[in-house]
């Protein structure tokens, strides 16, 4: 008996590149002329942000430069009116009397201060004199409008990105756990998320924030332990509904470990998912960072962010001084929209499924 | 605003008249505004400015204050004359008029009720009474005879206002006589608070709990309506006997001149309804006067005052509208207030607290290191001025040439915690002198304001290279931080009660530590001189006491004195005889409009 081997069906035509899920989404997010605009300004702001972080640009944000409120170079300025040259004064004729105060005699450490004088030599500071106009006006303490700008917007970039990174981190954890186990696990977990939801997000936003302090730090932790339930809720379906899958029971019949099943079988077919999520809560957490600053929970005196500098806004949109609130204004709707519009497109390009 | 001469005694001249009362016009209603929202109407129960604004106008003391002379000057109000004060300074005996009348209420059913000295003693002894929790109390307790006992009793009971009472009694219908334990040389300023006016007993067991929603008093208005935090209403009493305006201003004072010429020959009061709006924010506040809405501003905001003062850079005494408000008749009454503020140390703060040489240096150099005079430029718009005496300027024993003030000098400071080892570190921070590291508790208010004081602080710290941390909490903590030694750092501020220099000399008494002595300072030599000041009237041996009070105070360093403001009150052209008066929060009775 014969036989022959049946030759492999020979291919045709040229052999088909293989392409993965990411650059399928990378080609479909090319065509989309939008998002790569946005792309560059988003890319652009993180460059800010980063240089920024480790105080290559923004550094001398606090220094004192101008005149306070020193007006955009640019603009026209009209005279101020005076007063009228002060009459005579008479009421200091009468402090003829001598001036009493405490003499170094009485004072219980005039001798130290009497010392320190002859040593005060080596503290002396040299005064730069303050500039009348500045590109894009000064602030009260006559600091640099630009340059509080930059630094403002890369720490409000900076919260929201870890913030939305730990944010991601805890939600995607426990809606995984969640999901994944069920049973009690999951109802003890889903009744943690109930509790967390019912509260509005604003108010459980505040209430952290109130116990928990100022700084960057605690922004950042406070917003991750009141933004996970979006995260969590979108975790959690996925992983009901990718447990049975044939995958993962392949996966479990060879013997992966759960842990195993979770990370490296499940976790990398909702990464898209989480791509967007995370984009998302960038945005919404710079926005709640401003928020936060502004009602004066915010970031500490030695920083600054567009929501701090937002507080200051109130009080001099009063006086006519508008320069500041103009700044912010452009930078973080410039970052707030270009983010957006990036995210849509990302969707559009990972997440064709999705229902807008 | 100055010490100047005594002002010629001016008076309202005050007839009981039986018929022919010339009624206010009903028509004529005056729109004005607080920046804060009031508490209530019960003079035994309340204490902020603006509550007490409106219950001027209500409730009449025992004395009040002529509404032009300056310095502010006591008159008699309800009582004939002022009182006949034995030669041991210790009894006090005060006739009061006739015929003065309560407004009429459903608890009288109908009937007129007229005024009486055991009202007098009524409403005096309510503020010691457990059960009124009056935050006032601290008028009357520890001063007369037998009331401390009565107020002691009453803490598992009730207060026992029939049981005889030595210090405080009505010898007939129309006679009051005031028993004091030791001097109490503040009485006469205290009897014209509007905490111890008179008050109707019936009222106010009538209404109990309800007590700050009914007022019932002897003034020229009563309280119409009332939505707590929105809208105080006030019509005119018709109960009110016949008052006419004479005043008589110091010669060359312009503005007592004015109010003079507009109000003199005129009844009391003018206006036939008052309604007052609560405005928490300040430019809705602005815009409501600028359009006419508002006749009266209670204050320029802040951050407006550039836009609408012209104001002298190097003398914020000289300022004046600017032409567009002038051109639109706008009136602006201007003053320095009886006030000051100081940031205080703690002086029980493990850092920042104590008497060694080396911590008064620490908080020398913080106090050096601080620029006051940028901070009344860019923070108080120049409206205010330098505090250089822990008494105000137009309150009694204000000495104008102390100079309670330490040099800014940051180099200095700098070479001064050096000269007591107190090291910079390899963090650029100093340490204490035996190697620990120091952290400022500096308590902040929680508002943008509040920010930019840190944003100062923060920046003369730095720059002696010391470590703080700011805690931004409200208002009530900020109060409770305060009073119970439990900070390093924080700002303070207060007004006069009454314009005597007791009222601020008080201040740093170590009895008053978990109260008003904010600064937790306990020196025995302050004390000492306190209490001697507290036996004198005002007189140059009072004076010189003060002085040496402000001396032990510069030495040991337990505040860093900071600035008196302007209170700039604006008028709509239609508004006459309003003026800001150092005491008193509102002028409204003794005002008039042009319909």
């Amino acid at each position: 008996m014969t036989s022959t081997v049946q030759a492999a069906p020979a291919m045709t035509g040229t052999p088909e590149v293989h392409r993965g899920f990411w650059a399928l989404g990378w080609r479909r997010l090319k065509r989309d002329k939008v998002a790569m605009i946005s792309l560059v300004v988003v890319g652009a702001f993180l460059a800010l942000a980063v240089a920024g972080w480790f105080n290559i640009i923004g550094d001398g944000w606090r220094k004192e430069v101008a005149i306070p409120y020193a007006a955009p170079s640019w603009l026209m300025q009209s005279a101020e009116e005076t007063l009228p040259p002060a009459e005579e004064d008479t009421t200091s004729a009468k402090s003829s009397a001598p001036i009493v105060t405490m003499t170094q005699a009485e004072d219980p450490i005039g001798k130290e201060v009497a010392l320190a004088r002859q040593n005060m030599g080596k503290y002396a500071s040299v005064e730069t004199p303050l500039r009348e106009t500045l590109p894009f006006g000064a602030d009260l303490r006559g600091r640099d409008v630009i340059v509080k700008t930059i630094k403002g917007t890369s720490t409000s970039v900076f919260v929201g990105i870890f913030g939305a990174l730990f944010t991601l981190l805890l939600g995607t954890v426990l809606g995984a756990i969640s999901g994944y186990f069920g049973g009690k696990v999951d109802d003890f977990l889903n009744w943690f998320y109930s509790v967390f939801t019912s509260v509005p997000d604003m108010l459980l936003l505040l209430s952290f924030a109130a116990v928990a302090g100022r700084g960057i730090k605690t922004i950042i932790i406070v917003m991750a332990l009141t933004s996970w339930t979006g995260t969590y809720r979108l975790v959690r379906a996925e992983y009901l509904k990718l447990k049975n899958r044939e995958f993962v029971q392949a996966a479990s019949a060879i013997g992966a470990s759960d842990a195993r099943r979770i990370f490296v079988h499940i976790l990398p077919n909702i990464s898209h998912l989480l791509l967007v999520q995370f984009s998302l809560l960038t945005v919404s957490l710079i926005k709640y960072e401003a928020i936060l600053s502004f009602l004066g929970f915010g970031v500490g005196v030695t920083q600054v962010s567009l929501g701090s500098m937002l507080a200051e806004a109130p009080a001099e949109l009063v006086q006519g001084v508008w320069w500041q609130m103009v700044a912010v204004t452009i930078a973080m709707s410039l970052l707030v929209t270009a983010f957006s519009l990036l995210i849509d497109g990302l969707r559009d390009a990972f997440d064709p499924k999705a229902n807008k | 605003m100055r010490l100047r001469a005594l002002a010629l005694m001016a008076m309202l001249t005050a007839a009981c008249a039986a018929s022919a009362l010339a009624a206010p016009d009903p028509d004529k209603v005056l729109h004005s505004s607080f920046n804060a929202p009031e508490t209530g109407y019960d003079p035994a129960k309340t204490s902020d400015v603006y509550s007490h604004g409106v219950m001027e106008n209500i409730f009449e003391p025992l004395l009040t204050y002529d509404y032009v002379a300056r310095p502010a000057k006591l008159i008699p109000l309800i009582a004939t004359s002022m009182p006949e004060i034995s030669a041991d300074r210790l009894t006090y005996t005060f006739h009061i008029q006739k015929g003065i009348y309560f407004a009429d209420d459903p608890v009288f059913k109908g009937k007129k009720r007229e005024l009486t000295a055991a009202d007098v003693v009524y409403g005096l002894k309510r503020l010691a009474d457990p059960a009124t929790g009056s935050p006032s109390n601290y008028l009357v307790l520890g001063h007369f005879v037998g009331v401390d006992e009565l107020a002691e009793k009453a803490k598992n009971g009730k207060f026992d206002y029939d049981a005889p009472c030595e210090g405080i009694k009505a010898l007939d219908r129309y006679t009051l006589q005031l028993k004091l334990k030791t001097l109490y040389p503040a009485l006469l300023y205290v009897l014209a608070m509007p905490h111890t006016s008179p008050v109707s007993r019936e009222v106010m067991e009538a209404y109990g709990q309800n007590s700050l929603a009914h007022p019932v008093g002897t003034g020229p208005y009563i309280l119409k309506e009332w939505k707590p935090g929105v809208k105080t209403t006030l019509v005119y009493n018709p109960n009110f006997r016949h008052v006419v305006f004479d005043f008589h201003p110091t010669p060359g004072d312009k503005a007592g001149e004015e109010v003079a010429r507009e109000m003199n020959g005129k009844t009391m009061p003018q206006i036939g309804r008052i309604e007052v709006q609560i405005f928490t924010e300040e430019q809705p506040m602005w815009l409501a006067f600028k359009s006419g809405q508002l006749d009266e501003l209670y204050s320029i905001p802040q951050p407006l005052l550039r836009g609408v003062l012209n104001m002298d850079p190097k003398n914020p005494r000289r300022a004046a509208l600017k032409a567009e408000y002038r051109k639109a008749g706008l009136k602006i009454s201007r003053v320095l207030d009886p006030e000051m503020t100081y940031w205080d140390f703690n002086m029980q703060d493990p850092v920042l607290g104590g008497f060694s040489k080396e911590k008064i240096a620490l908080r020398r150099a913080i106090a050096m290191s601080f620029d006051t005079d940028q901070t009344i430029r860019d923070i108080r718009r120049n409206n205010a001025v330098r505090m250089l005496y822990t008494i105000p300027e137009g309150v009694v024993g204000h000495n104008p040439n102390f100079r309670y003030q330490y040099e800014y000098n940051r180099a200095l400071s700098n070479a001064l915690l050096d000269q007591f080892g107190y090291k910079i570190g390899p963090d650029g921070y100093r340490t204490t002198p035996d190697g620990k590291p120091i952290s400022i508790d500096f308590v902040s208010d929680a508002s943008a304001v509040g920010r930019q004081w840190n944003e100062y602080w923060q920046e003369a710290l730095d720059s002696i290279h010391l470590r703080v941390t700011f805690r931004p909490v409200t208002f009530n903590d900020l109060l409770k931080a305060m009073r119970s030694c439990t900070y390093g750092m924080v700002g303070a501020a207060w007004i006069a009660d009454y314009p005597d220099g007791e009222n601020f000399v008080m201040l740093n008494y170590s009895k008053n530590i978990g109260a008003e002595n904010t600064a937790c300072y306990d020196s025995p030599r302050y004390d000492k001189l306190y209490l001697e000041s507290q036996k004198l009237q005002d007189s140059p041996e009072r004076n010189h006491l003060y002085d040496e009070m402000n001396k032990v105070m510069m030495e040991d360093t337990p505040w860093l004195p900071g600035e008196t403001r302007f209170r700039n009150r604006m008028m709509q052209p239609r508004v006459l005889g309003d003026e800001v008066h150092p005491i008193f929060q509102v002028s409204w009775r003794f005002m008039d409009i042009q319909k």
